[in-house]
This record gives C-alpha cells, structure tokens and sequence, in this order.
C-alpha cells in the first residue's frame, strides 16, 4: 500500500462547495477543450491546490479526468468527420519523446536552482511560448475574419508538403501528404510543451494547422486524440504510485463530460476560424497570468525586491486571470454558438418559399 | 423549406432518462463507499487498474446521458452545408411582378 498517498488523499474532505467548483470549472474547461482541443484544464491543478489538494494529487486527479473527456470529445468530433486518427498517432507518438525530454530539463532545473528556479522556467515558458505563438493565431484569425472567413493553408505548411523526404505520409481526414520527419518536432515540441506547463495544445493546434497544413477544425480535432494518449500513459503512471484521487477525478469529470460535447457540437455551428480567435485570446490571457506570477519566483531567486504584500496581491491576480482566460473563452463559444443558431434559425423562417407559391398563385387569380 | 413543415425529430427522452438513472446509480454507489473505495484505489501497483477501469465506465454511461441531455435540448451538430445561404434571389422572386400580357390593337 503506498501509505504517503493515501495521507496526502485524505487531506481533503468534500463539501458542498467544492464540489460545486469541481463541476463547474469540469464544464468549463471540458467546453473549452472540445472546442480548441485543448487548454480546458490549466485552471484546475491551481484550483484545486487553493482547496487544499496537495500538489502531486491534484495533478494527477487533473490529468486522469483529462483523458476519459479527450476520448469522448475525440469520439464526438471523429462522428463529424474532423479527427485524423493517422495524424493524431503519429502526434502522440513524437509527444512521448517530448515529454521525457521536458520532464528532464524539468529535472536538471530543479536540482541547478531548485523549486523557485524551476517555477520561473515554467512561467517563463508559459510567456514566451504563449505570447508568440498566440499573438501569431489571433493576428491571422483577425486576417481571415476580415478577407470572408476562408482559412488558407500557410505558405511554410505548402513549402513542407512539397518536399519528397521519405518516409512521406498520406493524412486522408487531414487531406495532406507530408514527410514524417516535418511531423516530427511538431510532436515533440507539442510534448515539452505538456510536460512544462500541462497544456500542450498550445503549441500542438498551432502545430498541425502552420507547419502541417491541417486545417483548424481537423487540428482542434486531432489534438484531442494526442490529449488521449499523453493522458492515459499518464494517469496510469500516477495510478500505480496511487495519486489519484478517485472523488476529485470524477466530479471534474462530471462537468467535463457535458461541456466537452457541447464544445464539439459548437465546432459544427459557428465559422472555422472562430477556433483561432479563441484559442489565441485564451493563450494570450494565460500569459498575462504567468506574466504576474514571474515577480514572486525572481524574489525567491534574491533576483528582484518587492514587499510581500505586492507577491501577495500579484499571486492573487494572476490566479483570478487565470479563471478569467477560461471564463473568457467559454463566453465567446456560446455567444458565438447562440449568434450562429439565431441566424442559422432566421435564415429558416425568412425563406418565404410558401409565400412566394401563394404571391404567384394569386398573380395568376388576379390574370 | 419552412420550419413548420419538416418532420420533427423525436427527442430521445427515454434513453436521457435511463442514462440519467444509471449515471446517477455509478456516482452515488462510489460516493457511499468513498472510504472503502480509497482505500483500495490507492494501492498503487495492479490496484491501478481500478481508478482506470472506473473513469472508463464512467465516461461511457455519463458521456451517453451528456449526449442525450444535449439532444433532448436540442443542441446538436449542423452538417458542413446544411445551412443555406441567404436566399436573395427567392427574395427577388417575391418582389416581382409576372409579366401581364398588353391587350394590342391591329388595325
């Protein structure tokens, strides 16, 4: 019996509150995962240690709900023809290698500069990767939304695609030929990502659609099968060092399940390109957020003054825009899903085609 | 096509129910026995199987009932091209005026 575990799980008992959080931020999160792919569960790992989960339980309750949500949104968008089952093994596969490298640095960090070091890497990561790569998705879905809504494959995923370097590789549901080597750093890289900041869609989605050519709905899609893979290796992992804490996975879970769905259904209502506006807003609110937690990590490095009462307030902040990236994101998908079913609805009752037949009728009463 | 005229689709109310019931049934058998189920979920070793085994079980009767509530609510998929585009030419047909025939006279 691993006895460290179970004192660690029996630190928190249920209450009614916390299992309200649970449930919503499950949905929430689900919501946002099956719309974008990914990105729906960063809140809860901090979430949950403000309750008083311990660190290593909560994120290995988080990742072992994340799993049975990416399966069933990976089986939801996989009936709408969007998820390249081909392409998301292939993913996962060169993920696996990413992890491993990034749990590594992970490693050398912690032992160099310990765990603030360690954290401010995380944070750093977390600004860098998001800020660039966000900036880079919002700009171009901001371009797309004004030239008609049409996404083009990008000009480096062409030039790729082009190149014969065996072993190339035919994606059907994707509709692209590419070598597996031009897959290969995007698996990888989507990998490390995970394994530093837990949301490795943040680069995978990108990923699939800029380098290889996927379009956005087929990457959001794709990626759900990539989250499936890490997180069941994953879960099963912390499952035989007996982390999981069974009561917190289910109840998140039981937001998620419903949210991840509406997600999915969402991708096949609004227009494609509203996937980037998302997930670039989502990314660039999360670094704003890790953006306001590097003071605190540079003072416990003797790398910058500040007073406690500023780290406090700061911490604060950036928690509360954490929740706000996820808050935001879930307003713009069902705003946009309700504004998509109105006009969808309108265009419906205005198609006067049995007035018309009656205009004509009585035209021809009337001759 | 008006709304009024397509056939309406019958919400799955049953299957939502007997879903609901059997989700309902798996959480509060777990929550009841939570110590119980603690105890032997964190084991650790082969015990790991059973926190895997249970969020299968989990997302296939709760993911069914999610499913369900959707539809009973009516929020499903759209297919890629179901919806029309605005029909501005049938507008244009309903403004128009058929052509009357000009009573001439021939002399």
């Amino acid at each position: 019996m691993n006895e460290a575990a179970q004192e660690a799980i029996r630190f928190i008992d249920l209450n009614l509150l916390t299992v309200l959080f649970l449930f919503v931020v499950g949905f929430i999160g689900g919501l946002v995962s099956g719309f974008i792919g990914s990105g729906g569960a960063f809140v809860l790992t901090p979430g949950m240690m403000s309750l008083g989960v311990p660190g290593t339980v909560a994120v290995a309750s988080n990742m072992c709900h994340k799993f049975p949500k990416a399966l069933v949104g990976a089986y939801k968008r996989y009936k709408y023809g969007q998820v390249d089952i081909k392409l998301g093994l292939v993913m996962a596969a060169s993920a696996a290698v990413g992890v491993q490298a990034g749990i590594r640095i992970q490693q050398v960090i912690l032992e160099k500069w310990g765990e603030a070091g360690s954290n401010l890497y995380v944070s750093l990561a977390f600004v860098v990767v998001l800020v660039v790569v966000g900036t880079y998705v919002f700009r171009d879905a901001l371009k797309i939304s004004r030239t008609g809504g049409q996404e083009k494959v990008s000009s480096l995923a062409r030039r790729l695609q082009g190149i014969n370097l065996p072993p190339m590789i035919h994606f059907k549901t994707a509709d692209l030929r590419i070598s597996f080597w031009f897959t290969l750093p995007v698996g990888f890289a989507t990998g490390m990502l995970a394994a530093t900041i837990a949301v490795g869609g943040f680069i995978g989605v990108p990923g699939m659609i800029y380098v290889i050519g996927a379009s956005s709905l087929v990457a959001s899609a794709t990626e759900l099968v990539i989250a499936f893979v890490m997180g069941f290796g994953g879960s099963v992992n912390w499952a035989i060092h007996g982390m999981i804490d069974i009561r917190l996975t289910l109840l998140i879970l039981a937001g998620s399940l419903l949210g991840v769905q509406l997600g999915a259904i969402g991708t096949t209502i609004v227009k494609e390109h509203l996937i980037k506006i998302v997930m670039g807003t989502i990314m660039l609110i999360v670094a704003l957020s890790r953006g306001l937690a590097i003071p605190k990590y540079l003072k416990e490095l003797e790398l910058l003054q500040m007073n406690d009462a500023t780290i406090a307030l700061l911490t604060k902040l950036s928690f509360a825009t954490m929740c706000l990236a996820l808050a935001v994101g879930a307003v713009m998908i069902l705003g946009s899903m309700w504004a998509a079913r109105r006009e969808s609805r309108a265009l419906e009752v205005e198609t006067p085609e049995e007035e018309v037949y009656e205009a004509l009728r009585e035209d021809y009463r009337k001759a | 096509m008006t709304v009024g005229t397509e056939p309406r689709k019958r919400r799955p109310i049953g299957k939502m129910v007997a879903y609901g019931v059997l989700t309902a049934g798996c959480y509060g058998l777990l929550f009841t026995n939570a110590d119980l189920v603690m105890q032997y979920f964190t084991r650790g070793s082969w015990y790991a199987a059973l926190p895997i085994a249970t969020v299968f079980v989990f997302s296939i009767v709760h993911g069914a009932f999610a499913n369900y509530v959707w539809s009973v609510l009516g929020i499903e998929a759209v297919k890629r091209g179901e919806v029309r585009p605005r029909p501005e030419k049938v507008k244009r047909v309903y403004r128009r005026r058929r052509p009357r025939p000009q009573p001439r006279l021939t002399v």
